[in-house]
């Protein structure tokens, strides 16, 4: 007979102890947390196919029947096992193979490479092996050097103190030298003798057990050494890295001698250190093991299918669709039951699917803004094309190169040989700048293998100046000052650069002259006119103060208190000149920056056009040619360097996106819960009727996945009005950056990104619903 | 093959898929436990006030028997009806409004700096027309001449020279051959006896603090040698108060430094970012001349007349900022032409290429997670009444108006709301409060206090729209309907 109280029983069972009660809790609290760890791995399991998954479910239940219609109960322990194992197996064999023939089909579709995607997907899968690997212990970590090393710091620090009396300061000067002789003699330790060199060593034993007052620069200088090594103490990787570096800039021909010798002392010490540390890192003897670094010392994504790399979007739509596909192939389910509920309750499919309508629009929204900086600067450099700037500069804007003959004498020679020795261009020729002449106005190539001294043949070379101007905004009376800035280009010859840039002038406009003073009707200030022409999106701009949508060849702006004409708009759509001013380098507003004596660029057409050429140029100049100190880049190679904002934008609108879906998959699971609820009744029928738990697992699946789909495709149709919006952004590789002008791109990619977001979170939202339908037993859900 | 790069020797099997299996699984138990630390973080808190809520209604209730507070007991009982969908729409509303205070704090930080004020404030000379700015040296003087002698004496800088400061900006590294992240440091030079005075977060220190950071700059003045650092840089450079640092100038090139290192900047203030002596650097760029290696023409440095890049000046009032600005515009002030704007519009300027942002932030972002939220809402309440269709004819039966009825969901739902929003708010306040970091010269950014009221009344009104149209479907509710379809 049970004990439990019943409605008619009088009596009440007496209430448990404080201490029982509060074991209870404790119990129910874990077990709440182990049943929430187990819920979310079975969310986090719900992105796998679901072929795979069923294939797999007997690994969990063995006496389920998936794809026969009956199964034989596994009595023994043994055959259970062996029944989890093959399902297991089978379970990631279907995976392989869905991933695998996903990946095949991708790989053979013409679909674009690069762009957002790829960059998402090296950022994810951007890791190492190895870089799991822990480092060797950091000996100022580890007592008693971190100790003495502390005492050291705090003995300077008090040393440095204005208040301290002289008194103290003797006090402190002992402390510090009592904290350095401690460190040397740490140094002198076995197996740490190597970090300092050997002439301080002996310079220490020659002092040692002096007075303090002898030995203290000494130790001083022992001290500084083991305290810059063991706290630097770079992570093996960046160790090999600037193993690598000096290396390079040890065999620089054009290198500095001091800056050489300083490379060769650092090798030295770097080459000593490796030594040192492999024995004790295994991160070190990892990744100078020949065979296995190319394996587990490279980025994932390096190792991964390109396709699945660049494409992943297109890969996890395909093997969604497979399976989706294989589902309907293996068995029956009750479709139609789903499509007709779906329509009955059309107003929760309505309100559920609007929800991932707002979320996938938004989220293409936003990719187009970054797809658009993104083809901003893949189509902005033109292969073939080397950039020049002074040594150490990355960006145009702090570039100062010097006119004159050191400069001009870069461009003459041929180059023989790229960054690794390798031959390039044809043999005893190699590669070199391309020449034009100058007939009638117009620049006309000058044939390969025509003669080096050819009568006015001029090597195709943009002599100019970028800068960014700072201009004053008309404002209505009453309101603040308003500025903008605005990209100006210089040109010492606007044909030239023109023919570099491959930029043309839009019928009716012309180029100016090099000191772009226009001729004829004077501007309001009483002086003549400014020429420049002007790109889309700086004409965009500019048009604003007129109250018009465009500027037009005539009309004319202040800048820098000059009064300025466009003489001519350029078509640039789709590069980055697009948001800049071209004018002559000898004009006054240019000259008043002191941008017009010198050049920030020079830009050089290879006379083959290939990039392979440009970079071999680029390194030459910057690693080779000493008359002048340079840094070049290919131009594409230059462009792309500019992406670290778009990198940035890019994380941004990720977790955007991720923090919006979770309102999207709660939004699902509620409707999903709710529905499952109301048809338990239903759900026990379909079960009657025949149906397996699979099959109603699949079944309510599906459901929520048509509702992620139909909200989706809808969002997705929303967010391609985006496309072809004109928006303000900066590209920078972190130092300096330019203003452009984009236009939103809403290309398939994106689309495809959106589905596959959608679609993850109907299969995050519905798989733990599906799940409690499908456990539900017939009886309790007629009752 | 894929999985081995061209160069692999040796071994000829392909790990990549298994690698990418683990690296998958260590991202889904990464995600999990943040999962977990989140609702660890934020539901024992939200049940355990509805539990004291719902407590003490009830006492009050039974006690004094009001009807509107046994309506709020039925309310609560509504929400414990379904925990899992009150945990998923609390959870949803909450995750949701945290984002929307990271955002408003960014607006409200934006707003507040190009925010122009009409007295005592902060003007900044720099090149007129040209980014970034970059003028001579001598202009500092002529500029500071213009501001102590020409001005009329009431419109002059109220502390003198104090309130004038130029600043240089200096990128170096310790390792020239390879210049890392932990080799780099960002550099003001400037003039060190004006610190506590012109750098905006710093003029208001008190106690110890002030009194650290005035020795340091005393010691900068003393050793032109001498830097202070903020501590994050510090410890990402791996140097200690006290050491010598050699450096190699990326935007200054060829030029080498030695620096002292004789202080930190207080905790969040100028964070990754250190302060030099301008002296040095001048005397730097002089030494390039005679430098034969780095320079065997012995030219001028190419920056020795670009190296003021932002002169500060505090002035007593508007008229006084325009009328320096009318001597600082005139043609005959120097031979590079130069702009006196205050800070508050220098900044705007700057933020222009980022407009199209913000406008998508404010116009698109920002609307569409109010309008997901209140979907959220609207979809687990219309479920919910659903639900309770024969609960609220109960109701109708033992009396209730139906506008009761519509208060209890409303009720249910702007409780939830407020709750969610609230928390989202306290944490955003919270964790931002206690990570106080400056950007550049931009101030310290921060969630403002005001968060804690718009982060509930932003769950209250979103729940609040999202729940009307549920609450009118439970409002009107047939008695008869109901019993007929339950019958």
């Amino acid at each position: 007979m049970s004990s439990q109280p019943t409605n008619l029983s009088l009596e009440r069972e007496a209430a448990p102890s404080l201490p029982v009660r509060l074991w209870r809790g404790v119990k129910l609290f874990f077990r709440t947390i182990g049943r929430l760890i187990g819920t979310l791995f079975v969310i986090g399991l719900s992105l796998l196919p679901l072929t795979a998954l069923l294939v797999a479910l007997p690994a969990v239940a063995p006496s389920e029947a998936v794809l026969s219609d009956t199964v034989t109960p596994a009595k023994s322990r043994a055959r259970r096992f062996a029944r989890r194992a093959l399902a297991f197996l089978a379970g990631m064999v279907v995976l392989a193979a869905l991933v695998a023939f996903s990946i095949e089909v991708v790989a053979r579709m013409p679909l674009p490479t690069g762009g957002q995607t790829a960059t998402l997907a090296k950022k994810v899968f951007g890791f190492a092996f190895s870089d799991f690997v822990p480092e060797d212990p950091k000996p100022a970590d580890a007592e008693p050097l971190k100790g003495a090393l502390e005492r050291r710091d705090t003995a300077r620090k008090n040393l440095i103190d204005l208040t301290a009396t002289d008194a103290q300061k003797v006090e402190y000067a002992l402390q510090l030298a009592a904290a350095n002789a401690e460190i040397a003699d740490w140094a002198e330790g076995a197996g740490n003798e190597w970090i300092v060199p050997a002439d301080l060593t002996k310079a220490r034993a020659a002092v040692k057990g002096a007075a303090v007052e002898k030995r203290a620069a000494t130790e001083e200088l022992v001290a500084t050494r083991v305290s810059d090594v063991t706290r630097r103490w770079l992570p093996a990787s960046d160790l090999l890295v600037r193993k690598f570096i000096l290396l390079k800039a040890a065999t620089r021909p054009n290198l500095d001698v001091r800056d050489k010798r300083d490379a060769e002392e650092k090798l030295a010490e770097v080459n000593t250190e490796i030594e040192k540390r492999t024995p004790n890192s295994m991160k070190l003897q990892l990744l100078q093991n020949p065979k296995l670094k190319p394996i587990l010392g490279v980025p994932l994504w390096q190792l991964l299918p390109p396709a699945l790399v660049e494409q992943w979007p297109f890969v996890l739509l395909l093997v969604y669709g497979t399976d989706l596909a294989l589902l309907m192939l293996i068995g029956k389910v009750p479709l139609a039951y789903n499509l007709r509920y779906l329509r009955v309750r059309w107003r929760d499919t309505a309100l559920t699917a609007v929800a991932f309508t707002v979320v996938v629009a938004l989220v293409v929204a936003l990719l187009s803004f970054v797809n658009g900086m993104y083809k901003l600067n893949e189509s902005t450099g033109v292969p073939g094309n080397v950039l020049v700037m002074s040594e150490g500069s990355t960006d145009e804007l702090f570039s100062n190169l010097t006119r004159g003959g050191d400069l001009d004498n870069a461009i003459k020679a041929p180059v023989y040989a790229d960054a690794n020795g390798k031959p390039v261009g044809a043999p005893g020729k190699g590669v070199s700048v391309a020449r034009v002449t100058k007939t009638g106005g117009a620049l006309a190539r000058v044939p390969t293998g025509a003669p080096r001294d050819l009568q006015g043949a001029e090597y195709l070379a943009s002599y100019e100046s970028y800068l960014v101007l700072n201009q004053a905004v008309p404002t209505k009376p009453g309101e603040p000052e308003k500025r903008r800035f605005l990209q100006m280009r210089a040109f010492a010859d606007a044909d030239f650069g023109a023919l570099v840039h491959n930029i043309d002038l839009e019928p009716g406009g012309r180029w100016f002259t090099p000191n772009a003073v226009e001729p004829g009707a004077k501007a309001p200030d009483g002086l003549e006119y400014v020429q420049c022409c002007v790109g889309e999106g700086a004409a965009g701009t500019l048009a604003e103060d007129l109250g018009k949508k465009q500027l037009v060849v005539g009309d004319t702006f202040a800048l820098g208190d000059r009064w300025w004409k466009v003489i001519g708009l350029m078509r640039t759509r789709g590069t980055t000149y697009g948001s800049e001013i071209w004018t002559g380098i000898g004009n006054p507003v240019v000259r008043a920056t002191g941008k017009g004596d010198k050049f920030t660029t020079l830009v050089l057409r290879m006379e083959d056009e290939g990039e392979e050429s440009a970079r071999a140029m680029a390194f030459y100049l910057t690693e080779v040619y000493q008359q002048a100190k340079l840094k070049a880049f290919a131009e594409p190679d230059y462009y792309k360097e500019l992406t670290r904002t778009n990198e940035q934008f890019l994380s941004t609108i990720v977790f955007m996106a991720v923090i919006m879906a979770v309102g999207g998959i709660f939004g699902v699971m509620n409707t999903m819960f709710a529905s499952i609820a109301a048809r338990m009744k239903e759900v026990g029928v379909m079960r009657i009727l025949g149906f397996k738990r699979w099959q109603i697992l699949i079944s309510f699946m599906f459901e929520s996945l048509l509702i992620a789909f139909a909200g989706g495709l809808l969002g997705c149709a929303l967010g391609y009005l985006a496309n072809g919006f004109e928006a303000t952004s900066q590209l920078s590789s972190g130092q300096g950056g330019k203003s452009v002008t984009l236009t939103m791109i809403v290309d398939l990619p994106i689309l495809a990104t959106g589905m596959l977001f959608t679609l993850v979170m109907g299969r995050l939202g519905g798989l733990v619903p599906a799940l409690s339908a499908m456990r539900m037993e017939i009886l309790e859900s007629l009752r | 093959m894929f999985g081995l790069p061209p160069e692999a020797t040796g071994m000829s099997y392909d790990t990549s898929m298994l690698q990418l299996v683990g690296y998958l699984f260590g991202a889904l138990v990464g995600v999990i436990g943040g999962a977990i630390v989140l609702g660890l973080l934020t539901l024992p808190v939200f049940f355990a006030v509805l539990w004291v809520a719902d407590k003490t209604a009830a006492t009050l209730a039974n006690a004094t028997g009001w009807f509107p507070l046994k309506v709020v007991v039925i309310m609560f009982r509504g929400l414990r009806r379904s925990m899992l969908r009150t945990s998923l729409t609390y959870l949803a509303i909450f995750v949701l409004t945290l984002v929307l205070c990271l955002i408003y704090a960014v607006l409200y930080l934006i707003a507040a700096v190009t925010t122009e004020k009409e007295a005592n404030f902060k003007a900044i000379v720099t090149h007129k027309t040209t980014i970034p700015s970059q003028m001579p040296p001598g202009y500092y003087d002529r500029f500071r001449s213009a501001c102590l002698e020409t001005l009329p004496p009431e419109m002059r800088p109220v502390n003198g020279d104090k309130d004038i400061m130029s600043w240089a900006f200096f990128l170096g590294t310790t390792d020239k051959v390879n210049p890392r992240k932990d080799t780099l440091a960002f550099l003001f030079a400037l003039e060190p006896d004006k610190v506590l005075t012109m750098m905006d977060g710093l003029d208001d220190l008190t106690g110890s603090e002030k009194e650290l950071l005035d020795q340091a700059c005393k010691r900068m003045t003393a050793n032109p040698r001498s830097i202070v650092m903020s501590p994050s840089r510090m410890k990402g450079m791996n140097v200690q108060v006290g050491q010598t640092i050699k450096m190699a100038g990326l935007n200054y090139p060829n030029l080498t430094f030695e620096f002292e290192i004789i202080g930190t900047l207080p905790e969040g203030k100028y964070e990754g970012i250190g302060f030099m002596n301008k002296e040095y650097l001048i005397k730097q760029i002089d030494a390039y001349e005679r430098d034969r290696i780095a320079n065997p023409k012995g030219e001028k440095h190419p920056m020795a007349e670009k190296c003021v890049n932002l002169i500060w000046v505090k002035l007593p009032t508007r008229e006084a900022f325009e009328r320096l600005s009318a001597i600082v515009n005139d043609g005959k002030f120097g031979t590079v032409p130069i702009k006196l704007e205050t800070a508050s519009s220098g900044i705007g300027s700057w933020l222009t290429a980022y407009k199209d942002i913000f406008k998508g932030i404010k116009y698109l972002l920002v609307p569409a997670m109010i309008g997901i939220m209140s979907l959220v809402v609207a979809n687990a309440l219309s479920i919910s009444v659903r639900e309770r269709r024969t609960e609220m004819a109960v109701l109708k039966v033992l009396g209730f108006q139906p506008r009761h009825v519509l208060l209890l969901v409303l009720g249910e739902a702007l409780l939830v709301g407020m709750l969610g929003g609230g928390m989202s708010a306290l944490l955003a306040w919270g964790m931002l409060g206690n990570f106080k970091f400056q950007i550049a010269f931009l101030g310290g950014f921060f969630v403002p206090a005001n968060a804690l009221i718009y982060g509930p009344a932003l769950g209250m009104a979103v729940s609040f729209a999202g729940s009307l149209f549920p609450a009118m479907k439970a409002k009107d509710v047939k008695v008869a309907e109901v019993f007929a379809k339950v019958a």
